[in-house]
């Protein structure tokens, strides 16, 4: 009873408005290639100052919820993510865009995105005090190892050449460690240019590798850059629910990894769709009817845009429970709250009930409504992207790269590193090295060396190294993991007919 | 026996100069200079950087190894459409757009290389009046979006001669 009136509250016409204007600027903020959630939180904050603290955080809510969901749009039709949540969902959704099941990736992942994002809300309203305990219990041994086991998804990403996978990772680590060292304040790499001391961004290395080259590539042909359906504009919403249908196993689990990869603080959406996109390929069946991972299986966009979506609701929970925010976009939902007076901790749920249960009666609203916006959105940026001579859209995308790759901190010399890893990207593709494992090592390198380092110098000062990276049973979880991921295609092979000692060639090629 | 050698040496030679053999010989050299760089950094900093250049040269070898004796077939890079010098062109370009921005001002060299892109992208048939629809709708796409996100986003672009 008292849900309902939580509920009630936020259907006043003034919240759903805000609460509808935040969605949609949400999308359009996250479709622009490197304006990232946390900018489009951030840069909306100063208009929520003079509003009461309902309509104020639900408008926040709801700006994050659509700018996650709204990075898929460039990931899947232009090999560019949005956000660097959405760099998995590049994997299968431009493959399927290519072969003309654009719009059909689309509303997958306005469906899925809508459901992880409930999911992940629904844990908070209901789970939010224990799960922040088990956020507590994350240190650096633990982000060291959830790392390591981020960086084993290179192996599945690197069919049929596994040695240059493992290569174009390393460099991707290689690139991560450039700027000062953030234990050991050494300044590495940047061969005297004091441009590089602040690292290498994600935004820019993403859009470099990912997107420039699939642009430099289209400057090859003179024919159209994408297929449509052949029935049409639609978004082929029954087809995508059949799709999905199928796929729930997928869906659940990604749901629940999201909301809970989303409460560990500073791991964020981009670690758990890369987690939920390994865990689904590792248990995709043998279906030879549907295309691989990685080359546009809808299976791939399902988990990777579930589970982003569903770290806004985990991301919360840490933030109003403990005043630790998940990511950079609950640190801005939790400078809203500080701007409003409200007291963070175990207590706001006491103290402000009605505001805490109304505000995720608002989330929850907000994860439905993302239906029809996005199904109405997508329709029309779909149709866009592909009805724009192609003569038009690639000076329209190399525009709009710069200006994402500026804006993202305001440094020009991140356009000019964009435009260098492009160059990078492409040539590496022309020799046969994949890029996207570059870019998860640029992702997961900063936060494997900061676990590390940090685990080792606890455990130095201690005397027990073995014990500070091994001591905790979540350390031995991901171990295990970590040893499952490495090891369980190489059992699987040494068990089948066509096993390792018949086949060492195919070993290598990682078949 | 003679033909089966020379065959045997000119298909080591094709291997020795082929893509596979290159890429292991480039993640040698990126490994050894991380690691030559890695010398000057302290203990706690070197870890990471000395890991990764040993597993670039490590794994560099074996690509080598693997390629010259033929013990697998490694698979080709993907073929594309189109030809190099065009995509160099076009990479050159962006670069040069990137380069002036300091001096022309964001706006300016934005729509500056935009007009040049649409003249280096391939197209089925030069028409006058697509191509001026195109600069023009390009124009106005450019400065309705630069002032969109500096009224609406508060964004600050940087500004040469011109904006």
């Amino acid at each position: 009873m008292d849900f309902l009136v939580h509920f009630m509250s936020v259907l006043q016409p003034g919240v759903l408005l805000l609460l509808l204007i935040g969605l949609v600027v949400g999308v359009m903020i996250g479709a622009t290639p490197g304006l990232s959630s946390t900018f489009a939180v951030a840069v909306m904050l100063p208009l929520t100052l003079a509003m009461d603290p309902l309509p104020a955080l639900v408008f926040l809510g709801s700006v994050l919820m659509g700018s996650t969901y709204g990075g898929a749009f460039a990931a899947i039709l232009l090999n560019t993510p949005g956000t660097p949540q959405n760099i998995t969902t590049t994997f299968d959704g431009f493959p399927m865009t290519k072969r003309g099941d654009g719009d059909l990736a689309l509303t997958i992942t306005c469906i899925v995105s809508a459901i992880g994002g409930f999911v992940g809300v629904l844990a908070f309203l209901s789970l939010a005090p224990p799960l922040a305990l088990v956020a507590l219990r994350f240190g650096p041994p633990e982000m060291f190892w959830l790392a390591l086991f981020g960086l084993t998804i290179i192996a599945s990403l690197s069919e049929g050449n596994l040695i240059k996978g493992l290569i174009s990772g390393c460099i991707g680590l290689a690139i991560s460690i450039i700027g000062v060292a953030v234990v050991s304040a050494d300044t590495r790499f940047t061969f005297g240019y004091s441009q590089l001391s602040g690292g290498i961004h994600i935004i820019p290395a993403t859009v470099g590798l990912l997107c420039l080259p699939v642009l430099f590539d289209m400057m090859g042909s003179k024919e159209h850059h994408l297929n449509g359906s052949d029935n049409g504009i639609c978004m082929r919403f029954r087809e995508s629910c059949r799709v999905i249908k199928g796929q729930l196993t997928n869906l659940g689990r990604s749901s629940a990894l999201g909301t809970l990869i989303g409460i560990l603080p500073g791991a964020g959406g981009a670690i758990a769709s890369l987690i939920a996109y390994s865990a689904a390929k590792r248990n995709s069946g043998t279906d030879t009817d549907e295309p691989a991972y990685g080359e546009g299986n809808a299976g791939g966009v399902i988990a990777s845009e579930s589970a982003n979506n569903a770290t806004v609701g985990g991301g919360l929970v840490p933030t109003f429970v403990l005043g630790i925010p998940g990511s950079p976009p609950d640190a801005v939902i939790l400078a809203a709250l500080l701007i409003h007076g409200l007291q963070i901790g175990p207590s706001l749920f006491a103290d402000h009930a009605t505001l805490v249960f109304s505000f995720t009666s608002g989330m929850m609203l907000a994860s439905l409504l993302l239906i029809p916006v996005g199904l109405l959105m997508g329709r029309m940026i779909y149709r866009f992207v592909l009805q724009i001579p192609k003569t038009f859209l690639v000076p329209l995308i190399a525009f709009v790269t710069i200006l994402g790759g500026y804006a993202i901190r305001n440094n020009y010399y991140d356009v000019v590193i964009m435009i260098i890893l492009g160059a990078m990207g492409w040539l590496l593709s022309r020799l046969g090295f994949p890029t996207a494992p570059i870019v998860l090592g640029i992702l997961l390198g900063p936060i494997a060396e900061t676990g590390f380092s940090q685990t080792f110098m606890v455990g130095s000062a201690r005397g027990d190294l073995t014990g500070a990276f091994f001591g905790s049973s979540i350390s031995m979880v991901l171990v295990a993991l970590i040893v499952l991921a490495l090891f369980a295609p190489l059992l699987k092979k040494l068990l089948s007919v066509e096993g390792i000692f018949r086949s060492p060639g195919a070993f290598f090629r990682g078949q | 026996m003679k033909n089966l050698q020379l065959n045997g040496l000119n298909g080591l030679a094709q291997r020795l100069v082929s893509v596979h053999f290159i890429s292991g010989l480039l993640s040698i050299g990126i490994g050894l200079v991380i690691l030559f760089e890695a010398r000057d950094f302290s203990r706690m900093g070197s870890y990471m950087p000395n890991l990764v250049g040993w597993l670039l040269v490590g794994l560099g070898i074996v690509l080598c190894i693997v390629h010259v004796f033929a013990l697998t077939q490694i698979a080709d890079p993907e073929r594309v459409e189109g030809g190099i010098p065009r995509k160099l062109v076009f990479i050159g370009l962006m670069g040069l757009w990137v380069a002036v921005i300091p001096v022309l001002g964001f706006l300016t060299s934005a729509i500056i290389g935009f007009v040049v892109l649409l003249f280096v992208v391939p197209r089925k048939q030069w028409r006058l009046s697509a191509l001026a629809m195109e600069i023009v709708m390009g124009i106005l796409a450019i400065v309705t979006i630069y002032f969109l996100s500096t009224s609406f986003l508060d964004l600050a672009f940087p500004r040469g001669i011109f904006i």
